[in-house]
């Protein structure tokens, strides 16, 4: 009965503490739906410094909140998306960017997975190729040389009153 | 021969690549500050308010570093010693900015472990800290005599940072001209 009661409150606790942490992330106002939807994008867009593979919007970092907020006072002022963009890019460099900009330095980047699939593309036809004419190979030597000539060896072994010919009569 | 070889040669790159890979720290972020003049900021002094610093003016004309700091921060307390011994040699003057920190504490802190800055900067809302590209302290920047940010190190000032990356440094900007 104890132990019940206690998994009860354990619980509940655990749903506060999830409570908690849900709003730390304040949702922010805006004079226009526009500008809304800007924030709630460029946040999601824009990697947090700090955090390994979060942006933003999602990090509870106290840095990710300072750039949300930057964002926000930043939209307000009415700076446009490339300009906030800019700006972050400017100060934490490229990798705030969740999608690199192409130049001489990222052509690597973005070129390696077309490479990859042209590669491998170009290896599968290959071996389609291959498999295609070894069969084919297979077929005509069958028919023609070889086969013919144990088509004649067997021919020639069966004699006419072979036991076997008997075996299949009874 | 060299079909049957393919697949290990392959797999050597792949070897190379992921070891280069786990040597490097992902929490490093290259800076796009490096060559760039240090973003401009007048804020407080943490001494006394009524002093403004303005970064584009006080922290111009000599080879200077600039360190990031908090007294809330477990690692600048570590690499407090660090900067007390160079500025007791006097070459560099060091400037401090205080990191979205109390002026009470971070008063305390420098008064118990020593105050090895000749300016500091008093930014409790980390605006400064944000145009300066900071995420986490402590930070320690080499500005040259115009006011060019030469090089960021992020974390602890080791006895191997600052003999292989911060001391060359400042001895070739300091030859310099």
């Amino acid at each position: 009965m104890i132990t019940s009661r206690l998994q009860v409150l354990l619980f509940s606790l655990t749903l506060l503490t999830g409570v908690g942490t849900a709003s730390t992330i304040t949702v922010q106002s805006f004079d226009t739906e526009i500008q809304q939807t800007r924030y709630n994008r460029l946040i999601y867009d824009l990697r947090c410094p700090v955090c390994q593979g979060q942006n933003i919007g999602e990090s509870n970092a106290g840095l990710a909140k300072d750039l949300r907020d930057r964002v926000r006072s930043m939209i307000l002022a009415g700076q446009s998306d490339d300009q906030i963009a800019a700006y972050m890019v400017s100060r934490y460099g490229e990798f705030v960017l969740y999608e690199p900009p192409v130049r001489p330095a990222t052509y690597l980047l973005w070129v390696i997975p077309f490479l990859v699939a042209l590669i491998g593309f170009g290896f599968t036809v290959i071996a389609i190729k291959k498999r295609g004419r070894r069969s084919l190979n297979n077929l005509q030597t069958a028919s023609r040389a070889d086969e013919t000539k144990r088509a004649d060896e067997l021919l020639s072994s069966i004699k006419p009153n072979s036991p076997i010919d008997e075996r299949d009569i009874t | 021969m060299l079909k049957r070889l393919l697949p290990l040669f392959l797999f050597v790159i792949l070897v190379i690549f992921l070891y280069v890979g786990l040597g490097r720290n992902p929490r490093e972020l290259p800076s796009p500050l490096i060559d760039k003049p240090a973003p401009g900021f007048v804020l407080q002094d943490l001494f006394n308010p009524d002093l403004f610093i303005d970064a584009s003016v006080d922290f111009k004309g000599k080879v200077a570093l600039v360190n990031v700091w908090a007294s809330w921060c477990v690692t600048c307390r570590r690499e407090h010693p660090a900067l007390m011994r160079l500025s007791k040699e006097g070459k560099t003057p060091i400037y401090g900015i205080n990191y979205k920190d109390t002026r009470q504490e971070a008063k305390q802190y420098l008064a118990a472990l020593g105050n090895p800055f000749a300016k500091v900067v008093f930014d409790p809302a980390g605006t400064a800290g944000l145009d300066w590209g900071v995420y986490a302290t402590p930070e320690t920047f080499i500005i040259d005599k115009e006011g060019i940010i030469r090089l960021k190190h992020v974390g602890n000032l080791t006895d191997e940072v600052l003999n292989s990356k911060v001391l060359p440094k400042l001895v070739e900007l300091q030859n310099k001209s």
